[in-house]
């Protein structure tokens, strides 16, 4: 095989594209980021707080299609590949005083 | 507050409700027209819900939230949800059935939870208007699902 196609493929295998949606805004605004297959969903949700200027995220929840997934997975261990859209956003509201 | 620094706020908070998410939470945008965000939420199931947040001074008073059929009309039972947030009497001020949650301004005006301030919470990005409605979401998806 020709190495550079070589090369294209692996790179393919052992990275994905994401995109964090949220109300307030996506991030990146435009496009999406590659990362490693390898790295944990929390570490874009990371850097999509800071540029969102969101704070206080830690119970917040994040799925993909219809599926809440946990934060602390890689997308390797979640399965995924190719474009991956995150849907981020606050958990349920506590009823009365909760 | 100004207007105007309401009307950006309003838009701000909303900057993300694309075609992308609305498709992907089964969200219907039936109006999104300072100072009135009038959303349905659907389900896989078939269920729906629809909500109209009036939005006059936020931030600086939390959004006003009415239930609604999906045609419009005034809500008169209460769909279920997982933490009890549709509550099943009728609020003492505006006599309508009423999102008991923090962040909807019927719960900071119930004589239960006067001491609870919106203030004190408002900048926190919870309470960003798209999130408030996204925790209203989670909570009715979860029990409609």
């Amino acid at each position: 095989m020709n190495p550079v196609i070589a090369s294209n493929e692996k790179d393919k295998v052992n990275t994905i594209n994401v995109r964090v949606h949220t109300t307030s805004g996506n991030y990146p605004a435009q496009g999406q980021e590659k990362v490693p297959v390898t790295e944990q969903v929390q570490e874009v949700l990371t850097r999509a707080a800071s540029k969102l200027e969101l704070v206080g995220t830690t119970d917040w929840i994040v799925r993909i299609g219809d599926k809440v997934v946990p934060a602390s997975s890689t997308y390797q261990q979640l399965g995924e590949h190719g474009d991956v859209k995150l849907d981020w956003g606050a958990n349920e509201g506590g009823g009365g005083a909760n | 507050m100004h207007p105007a620094l309401a009307a950006a706020r309003f838009d701000n908070d909303l900057a993300g409700l694309t075609d992308g998410l609305l498709l992907q939470r089964g969200w219907v945008l039936f109006e999104k027209t300072h100072p009135l965000l009038d959303l349905g939420f659907t389900s896989p199931s078939g269920r729906q819900l629809r909500l109209r947040f009036h939005c006059e001074n936020f931030n600086e008073n939390p959004p006003s939230v009415t239930l609604h059929t999906w045609e419009g009309g005034e809500l008169t039972q209460m769909p279920p949800s997982s933490t009890g947030i549709f509550h099943p009497g009728r609020h003492p001020v505006t006599a309508k059935f009423f999102v008991c949650m923090r962040g909807t301004r019927e719960y900071h005006t119930h004589d239960s939870h006067l001491a609870d301030s919106w203030a004190a919470i408002r900048d926190l990005s919870r309470y960003r208007l798209g999130e408030i409605a996204t925790q209203i979401w989670n909570a009715w998806i979860k029990a409609n699902a």
